[in-house]
């Protein structure tokens, strides 16, 4: 018997490998956003070290929408970040080739799909790229139109990616300062089947009207907090201990990043382990004056989404908030916060919706629920601590209702009496000396032992012991009140639901001519201006 | 391939650099910028610090998408793309154009004033863009206009002209030789607009390159605008305003007179 070499090429794959490529994981349209931003993103990791600050340059991801007469709708998706040549663009049609993977430390996307995973986007996708250090822009330029119109069961990869009808790259001479990658799709009109392939599925988003896409923007890309204020500087922290560098997007020169609201200034940090191993960087953020989350205007306004805690890597979202929480409370509601992966062998699936499954996922899942029960016994301690403030303040403003108003009706002052005793009691559960025999009132006496809560309690007292209010209320007086308090269930957590040559003369003189008009701003005559000229002739020469 | 058939000059670039100093004065940063930005833009990556807006006119397609590239990475609210010629979308589409132009510069080659019948197309062109820049009262707008003598003579501005000006203009266009006749030409028609839209201006810059080509930057408002870092004069001083003239020779320019 002898080996037989057979060899294959491109002319050996169908080509409808592009639609099924691309449709199953990315049938979303919001994840194509994702892949494109994560593109842009990276792009900027293989640039040169404080090149951006000596070019004054923003790190950032400019998303623009147009309109074009007679032509349809275009989005553009822009980075500055190092740019491609030819063999870099060539990436954008390969198939499964990633090379970010191997050379760049941190980078989001891994998959290799390239332009072909955002094909149905537009009826035609443009990248144009100029690579820093390369005095030349490259344009790959891909008819979807027409691509789609050619696949079928007969036609391989082959007489797809070599007819330049299709697909073909172009070259002209540019600045070898200049660096970006810019991606356009354009939508020729709404979306349509091409040879039962859908076209212009960005069509709506592409509209400069449209309000939607900023939601999508916030929900499927990397969009970093703000790093002005005092709270967020927690987050930072958690975002160098990942390797993410902040980079906003820039949505028809609207700045997209997160903030946390003014409210939610309990920040509060952990690592998530497994096997002595970190896994994940967590922070998650809470109103410590309410026990749920904030409106949904709020939420909103600083571009948090839903509340409860986002699964990310490198701040890209996988799935949605509250994944793999267990059980039906609903505490995960009261915070919003980020899990951030670390761990090499955890990563999102194609479609960015969950993790990859293996064994790695499983204990991480685990992980992640114990996380949520701790989350859920930190919001019960809350619940007692903001109810018990409640009740004793509660107290307070019935006792100066009282002392304010002598004359008043026996029944609302038996009421008043009531929110009295209420507080009194919780005053002494909540500062017994005495060993704390059940679990609520251990939980009461945890609430008490806060600053915040110590303060009002204190000022509680001396106002009681002030006068007889103490020992009047006191459960210690009365059986009636000691009934009271052991008939009282134990507070119970609130389970509400929440949220960078030498110049010739005609350059000398263009130069001083921007001059002209500035000197006549400055006051001078005609006349003065000419002998300014005069001067500067004689000097130069 | 290359599809960039305007050469970048030292003039070039000086002019746009007068366009962002101008642009400053009046002010703002929230600008809309309407005109010919060619493939690469320039003009816009110029003013990009006072533009929010950019609306971008060429009869190439391929331009426009070269255009839209190039500027894809400023951060602009918004951008409009019209296929087309710049005097068709001002005479026909501007009236109706959402947003009024800040910064509008007219930069192509081909001369001030082609056509003188039956109505100049240019002149029409023109008036319509003034008028709407009137209903936008306390404003400052600037027009920049570069233009180069392409046109078959003084004929046709004589021809486009007399029906438009006043006596005393009509005269001075009369008295005006050579390559002054088309800037004479041309700013007494804009003093015109001015005049008729009860407007005040200064001429920022006059430019003259090579003996033939000109740029003038107009600054002009209809009412006063609490903004704007500059004084504005009546219509007819623009008449007088010097032109600075580069030989491209000499390492400084002349200011000489027009008339």
């Amino acid at each position: 018997m002898t080996v037989e070499k057979v060899k294959f090429s491109l002319k050996d794959v169908g080509s409808e490998i592009v639609d099924q490529l691309s449709k199953d994981i990315y049938s979303d349209r919001g994840s194509i956003f994702r892949e494109l931003t994560k593109n842009a993103y990276d792009a900027y990791l293989d640039l040169p070290d404080g090149l951006l600050e000596e070019e004054e340059k923003p790190r950032v991801i400019v998303i623009q929408r147009a309109e074009i007469e007679d032509e349809g709708r275009k989005i553009t998706i822009t980075d500055h970040g190092m740019g491609q040549d030819l063999s870099d663009i060539k990436g954008f049609v390969q198939i499964g080739i990633a090379r970010k993977k191997d050379v760049l430390d941190g980078a989001t996307g891994f998959r290799g799909l390239g332009s072909w995973s955002i094909m149905g986007a537009g009826s035609r996708i443009k990248v144009i790229s100029s690579k820093l250090g390369v005095p030349s822009r490259y344009i790959l330029t891909l008819d979807v139109r027409k691509i789609y119109a050619k696949l079928g069961p007969k036609v391989t990869l082959d007489d797809i990616l070599n007819d330049p009808d299709l697909l073909h790259f172009e070259r002209e001479a540019w600045s070898k300062e200049e660096h970006f990658t810019t991606v356009e799709i354009l939508c020729d009109g709404k979306p349509e089947r091409i040879n039962g392939y859908e076209i212009n599925r960005l069509w709506e988003f592409a509209d400069p009207n449209d309000k939607e896409l900023e939601g999508v923007l916030t929900r499927y890309c990397a969009l970093p907090f703000t790093s002005q204020g005092g709270a967020h500087s927690d987050i930072y922290k958690i975002y160098k201990k990942v390797g993410y560098e902040p980079t906003p997007i820039v949505l028809d020169g609207v700045r997209l990043e997160r903030s946390l609201p003014a409210s939610l200034t309990d920040v509060q940090s952990k690592t998530l382990e497994i096997s002595g191993k970190t896994v994940a960087h967590v922070w998650y953020a809470s109103n410590p004056k309410r026990s749920r989350i904030l409106d949904e205007q709020e939420l909103e306004t600083s571009k948090l989404g839903d509340p409860s805690l986002q699964l990310v890597r490198l701040n890209v979202p996988i799935g949605k908030k509250g994944a793999y929480k267990d059980g039906t409370r609903s505490t995960d509601q009261w915070y919003v916060g980020e899990i951030h992966i670390v761990a090499e062998d955890i990563l999102p699936n194609a479609g960015g919706d969950d993790l990859r499954e293996g064994t790695a996922r499983e204990a991480f899942v685990e992980r992640v629920r114990k996380l949520y029960e701790e989350l859920d016994d930190e919001a019960s301690a809350k619940s007692v601590r903001l109810s018990l403030v409640k009740k004793v303040e509660k107290g307070r403003k019935a006792k100066k209702e009282i002392d304010d108003n002598p004359g008043m009706s026996k029944a609302d002052k038996v009421e008043l009496e009531n929110q009295i005793r209420e507080a009194v009691q919780q005053l002494e559960k909540a500062t017994a000396r005495t060993k704390a025999t059940s679990e609520a009132d251990k939980i009461l006496r945890k609430a008490a032992s806060a600053d915040d809560v110590k303060a009002v309690l204190r000022a509680a007292r001396q106002e009681f012991s002030a006068d007889d209010t103490l020992s009047q209320f006191s459960s210690q007086k009365t059986q009636k009140g000691r009934q009271r308090k052991q008939a009282k269930p134990a507070p119970t957590p609130d389970t509400g639901t929440a949220a960078k040559g030498a110049l010739l003369p005609s350059d000398i003189q263009a130069r001083l001519g921007r001059a002209v008009p500035l000197l006549e701003q400055a006051g001078l005559a005609k006349a003065q201006i000419e002998a300014v000229l005069k001067i500067v002739r004689q000097v130069l020469s | 391939v290359s599809i960039d058939t305007f050469q970048e000059s030292a003039e070039k670039k000086s002019i746009r650099g007068m366009l962002s100093d101008a642009a400053s004065l009046l002010g703002r940063v929230n600008l809309t910028y309407l005109g010919l930005p060619g493939h690469r833009a320039l003009d816009i990556l110029a003013l990009r610090a006072y533009l929010d807006y950019a609306i971008c006119v060429d009869r190439d397609k391929k331009v426009l998408d070269a255009c839209s590239a190039s500027i894809a990475g400023i951060p602009l609210k918004g951008t409009r793309y019209i296929p087309g010629d710049i005097w068709d979308y001002l005479n026909d589409k501007y009236r109706t154009e959402p947003r009024v132009a800040d910064v509008t510069f007219l930069d192509f080659c081909g001369g001030g004033i082609n056509s003188s019948t039956p109505f100049s197309h240019e002149l029409g062109a023109i008036r319509t863009y003034f008028a709407k820049q009137a209903k936008h009262p306390n404003k400052a707008f600037i027009l920049a206009w570069t233009y180069m003598p392409h046109d078959t003579g003084t004929s046709k501005y004589q021809k486009a002209l007399e029906k438009v000006l006043q006596p005393a203009d009509l005269q001075r266009l009369a008295n005006a030789k050579g390559t002054a006749y088309r800037s004479v030409a041309i700013r007494c028609f804009l003093k015109q607009c001015l005049v008729e839209h009860d407007m005040s201006a200064k001429l920022y810059h006059h430019a003259l390159y090579k003996k033939t080509m000109n740029t003038i930057i107009l600054i002009y408002a209809r009412g006063t605008d609490a903004n704007a870092k500059i004084t504005l004069g009546l219509p007819d001083d623009i008449m007088s305003a010097f032109v600075t003239r580069y030989d491209g020779k000499s390492l400084t320019p002349d200011v000489i007179s027009l008339e």
